[in-house]
């Protein structure tokens, strides 16, 4: 029998700490309790028994740290480990055959002890492997179920997931995170991410461990019962930690303990059992009180509900969910040329400003055809991610860059999209299944578009039947029943308007629109759009995918969510509306333009903007004769210290909104690259500011910059210098530990043979060594690296 | 709570006080704000004997200046602290937006882990009688920048406050410390300070 069939339906008692008990029989601190399966495997044994003595259910093998990293020089390998624990537990489980009810095994699961990529140095597929390894040795010795407990990371907790998932595809799963009193993991998500992350993957059951006591966690538990649709689990520490005579102890004893768990199972805990600090007396006392309680019955929620790492957004009844449009090359020359270049500042910045224009989603788009969709998607999600912590909502129409970009995303993705033709939803369901995600569904087929209503909720009907034969609820679902443009045919939003009023009264799903559409081949098209979306806001819309710059368009939305009878006292309304007209910009010198050059060296950046705008002459006049001797004088004046570095940056930040400006003027295909400079924090580091000060300088005076970001591996600033004819290589690195990856760059560098000249920086340099490493140039400061590649380049600093 | 001290973030951007002008002020404010609502500072100690190594409980400590700078102690505390990952986030999504923000900001986050620091060490010293050594960190002179890992397992400081270091030893989230801080030896003179164990002598920081 699969212990998964008792979930929900029988209480059932997890074991205490493992590490307390270790602890109490010598286990030093520092020393890995995970190899005393392999040195005192009797004394682990005899834990296990007296929990089950107890009365556990369940029993967590001693593997919480048995992972290749943690187990590195230990002279075991985490197969070898893994086997031996399950093996110790299941022998525990044969010696004590008198145990009341049903005993098994959960293989257990800790963190790797590295933070993921972007944040810290692990990337995903590598932590997932080091978690499949230990896994996939334990179901093969006989473990029942996996748990993964004590995460506080999303990220490494979907990898942990996935690798259970990978590795023992039969085997029940339990997830338990560790959240802080507020409620949240460590990297931001709270109960709603938890559970729309989990239930997206699949897992069997999920829950509460360690950071707090019973105390703590019960109105978390709360918060659990009303988000998720799973069976719960609680396995608290023995109350709160202090310190006593330089021990640690916790501050329940098992009556006390038994009576807080007694509480959490009528509250919904369904699986309860202890984690530091707990001793087989507390689960005796806990098993006690509480075996006899039938917890509240779990109840299915339909929430559609999508999140990142750190925010939930549900698409429920009110306002509908603000989707930015913008990441989406189609139209936009610049963000095609980023991608081309693999310069993804551009996209970031569109990102991080649509947030602050209010938007509530990301669509992320990376379709061009002469690159690599795939692995450039990936990309910008991560990095994106790394960045911003809205949902992001993952629009492509190839189904290989669809499932990568799936994977490697840190939470439940909104996915865009799937159709009612046959081949795509083959593709993508089982994506949706594996991954979890809310589904944008267009109302088209292999047939076309249904000019008629009714033909575009045939379709939908088709579209939930086939996704319910992968088990995809219709919760999962935003449809969207295609904006077709009025120009082409008059009665073309009035279809749509009545798709979304029946879609949402007779189907009972969320609607979603991309409304910019129906405006098209007309003029003034965000009147059209902005009135369509109020509409489509009347008949039930519940998310739009939409320009969240378009002021209109918000306006249209605030407006309509007060009259809709969403916001409460008209609050929001008044927030937004209420007083005086904003000021325009309070930088604004009163009474008169300013020019580029003062500007700029003010560090000004509407005003630069403004001034380039305005200035008359060639582009490359304006930049040559206004910007460059500003940015000059600003230089100098750093290089003096009379300015300092923030100072220069304002300085740096307001060319780059001139040139932006300027660019424009410019016109496609005209070029102000001076030179081509391929920047790195090297390999094994991960401080990047003094990269993107070097760069942000170097791009104000025009060289075009392919920044590889940081922990780049030497062999691909080679390739990219092969690739793209760089004449300069910059090189970063902050520590004594990662100067050696600086020599190994250099060196292959120097090995191919690259035309190319190296400059070197970094706090931990000196002249001598970076010399000594075979660098060309030494650069102190960001002024230097500009002077050098000045230099590189053959171009003058200051042209009279 | 997020406390900054001001003549500090702007030593760590490379200047004075007296030389900000308004609109520095501005974005150190700012930097202050963001910090606020992202930084949640945690930290995490372990109080163990010193014994002949010098070891730390079970932890042999290497290198001569830190067995210097712990003689005549008889323990110490294992310390860590983070502003946690969402400091780090909000650090790298100021690269992106606004560079000469970013530069404040990681200068006013990197005093803030020093106020939150000193803010817990102040309390340990209370308990100790006011006798506690400044803060000696994996990396200060000759203290191997290696032996980060094993003070982080020491602390479980990755199961407790989230606290992880990378292949190459650097703490992530990247705005935290480490350190190991005597308990009563010889007091520390006024002017004693950090930078007088270190070989960087060319450093733009250097405190005098």
């Amino acid at each position: 029998m699969s212990c998964s069939e008792l979930f929900g339906r029988e209480l059932l008692i997890f074991d205490g700490a493992m590490g307390t008990m270790l602890q109490a029989a010598g286990l030093q601190p520092g020393e890995k309790p995970d190899l005393w399966n392999i040195t005192h495997p009797e004394t682990v044994r005899d834990i296990h028994c007296a929990y089950l003595r107890a009365g556990a259910n369940i029993l967590k093998t001693n593997t919480f740290g048995c992972n290749a990293w943690k187990l590195a020089g230990s002279g075991h390998g985490s197969e070898e480990v893994a086997a031996r624990a399950v093996q110790i537990a299941k022998n525990a489980i044969a010696v004590e055959n008198e145990t009341q009810g049903p005993a098994f095994v959960a293989m257990d699961v800790g963190p790797i002890g590295r933070l993921l990529s972007p944040l810290g140095d692990l990337d995903f597929e590598e932590a997932v492997a080091l978690f499949s390894a230990p896994i996939a040795a334990g179901k093969a010795a006989g473990a029942d179920l996996v748990l993964i407990e004590t995460f506080s990371d999303a990220y490494e907790l979907k990898a942990a997931v996935l690798a259970a998932k990978e590795a023992a595809p039969d085997l029940p799963l339990c997830a338990t995170v560790t959240l802080d009193k507020r409620g949240k993991l460590l990297t931001g998500g709270d109960v709603d991410v938890v559970c729309a992350l989990m239930e997206g993957l699949g897992v069997d059951a999920l829950g509460l461990n360690c950071g707090l006591g019973p105390v703590q966690m019960l109105p978390i538990l709360e918060r659990l019962r009303e988000s998720s649709s799973l069976p719960l689990i609680l396995n608290p520490n023995a109350g709160l930690p202090r310190e006593e005579a330089g021990q640690t102890v916790y501050d329940l004893g098992p009556t006390e303990f038994a009576h807080w768990m007694e509480q959490a199972a009528h509250k919904g805990a369904w699986l309860i059992g202890g984690c530091c600090g707990t001793t087989p007396a507390h689960i005796e006392a806990m098993a006690e009180k509480c075996r006899a309680i039938v917890p509240p019955k779990v109840t299915q929620k339909t929430h559609t509900v999508a999140c990142s790492y750190g925010s939930a957004l549900y698409f429920a009844d009110g306002a509908p969910a603000l989707i930015g449009e913008r990441i989406n090359p189609t139209g936009k020359p610049r963000m095609k040329q980023a991608l081309r270049d693999g310069d993804l500042d551009l996209l970031l910045r569109e990102g991080i400003r649509q947030q602050e224009a209010g938007a509530q989603a990301l669509d992320v788009n990376a379709g061009l055809p002469e690159i690599d969709e795939p692995a450039m998607l990936c990309r910008l999600v991560q990095e994106l991610q790394g960045v911003c912590d809205l949902p992001l909502q993952i629009d492509t129409a190839d189904p290989v860059a669809m499932e990568k970009a799936l994977r490697i995303y840190n939470g439940k993705a909104i996915v865009n999209s799937v159709n009612g033709k046959e081949a795509v939803m083959e593709a993508i369901f089982p994506l949706v299944k594996k991954y979890g995600g809310v589904v944008v569904a267009l109302t088209l087929d292999d047939a076309g578009i249904p000019e008629t209503v009714e033909g575009r909720m045939e379709v939908a009907r088709r579209i939930l039947a086939r996704a319910a034969a992968y088990g995809i609820p219709k919760e999962a679902f935003l449809f969207d029943p295609l904006t077709m443009a009025v120009s082409a045919g008059a009665d073309n939003g009035k279809v749509t308007l009545a798709c979304v009023r029946r879609l949402r009264e007779e189907l009972g799903v969320r609607v979603s629109l991309g409304v910019s559409n129906v405006s098209f081949g007309l003029p003034a098209r965000e009147r059209l759009n902005t009135a369509f979306f109020t509409l489509a806001m009347g008949a039930g819309l519940s998310a739009a995918i939409m320009n969240p710059f378009s002021e209109p368009m918000i306006s249209a939305w605030r407006a309509a969510s007060t009259l809709l009878g969403l916001d409460a006292n008209c609050a929001a309304y008044l927030a937004a509306y209420g007083g005086e007209a904003e000021t325009k910009t309070e930088k604004t010198a009163p009474g008169g333009e300013m020019p580029l050059h003062e500007a700029v060296l003010r560090g000004f950046k509407q005003e630069a903007a403004r001034a380039a705008q305005d200035a008359s002459g060639t582009p490359m006049e304006i930049i040559e004769s206004g910007l460059i001797p500003a940015l000059n004088e600003a230089g100098r004046r750093f290089e003096q210290g009379s300015l300092f570095l923030p100072q220069l940056l304002m300085c740096a930040e307001a060319a780059k909104a001139a040139f932006a400006v300027i660019r424009t003027r410019l016109g496609e295909g005209a070029s102000t690259n001076r030179g081509t400079v391929v920047l790195a924090t090297v390999e094994g580091d991960v401080h990047d500011i003094g990269k993107n000060i070097a760069r942000a300088l170097l791009e104000n005076y025009c060289f075009q910059v392919v920044d590889l970001g940081k922990d780049v591996p030497a062999e691909a600033v080679a390739e990219a210098v092969e690739r793209t004819g760089a004449k300069l290589v910059g090189l970063s690195a902050l520590m004594t530990t990662t100067v050696p990856g600086m020599a190994r760059t250099i060196g292959l560098l120097r090995e191919k043979g690259l035309d190319c000249r190296i400059m070197c920086g970094g706090a931990v340099l000196t002249e001598s060594h970076a010399l000594r490493i075979g660098a060309d140039c030494y650069v102190p400061d960001a002024m230097a690296s500009v002077r050098y590649a000045m230099e590189v380049y053959g171009a003058a600093m200051n042209p009279e | 709570m997020i406390r900054i001290r001001t003549e500090e973030a702007f030593r760590y951007m490379g200047c004075t006080e007296a030389n900000a002008d308004a609109a520095l002020l501005k974005q150190l404010s700012e930097a202050e704000t963001l910090l606020k609502s992202h930084a949640v500072p945690q930290s995490t100690h372990l109080r163990l004997p010193l014994t002949a190594g010098p070891c730390l409980g079970p932890m042999r400590l290497f290198g001569a200046d830190i067995a210097r700078h712990l003689h005549g102690c008889t323990a110490a505390y294992a310390f860590a602290a983070t502003l946690g990952a969402e400091a780090d986030r909000c650090i790298a999504r100021a690269m992106r937006s606004d560079i000469s923000l970013a530069c404040v900001l990681q200068a006013a986050a990197a005093s803030a882990i020093e106020c939150f620091c000193d803010e817990v060490c102040a309390s340990l010293a209370e308990r100790e009688g006011g006798c506690l050594k400044s803060r000696f960190s994996p990396g200060y002179g000759d203290f191997p920048i290696e032996q980060q890992d094993e003070l982080l397992a020491l602390l479980q400081a990755e199961k407790r406050i989230g606290l992880c270091a990378t292949r190459s030893h650097m703490l992530t989230p990247m705005k935290s410390v480490t350190a190991v801080i005597g308990i009563g030896g010889t007091p520390e003179k006024q002017t004693e300070h950090k930078c007088s164990t270190c070989g960087k002598l060319d450093c733009t920081f250097r405190k005098e």
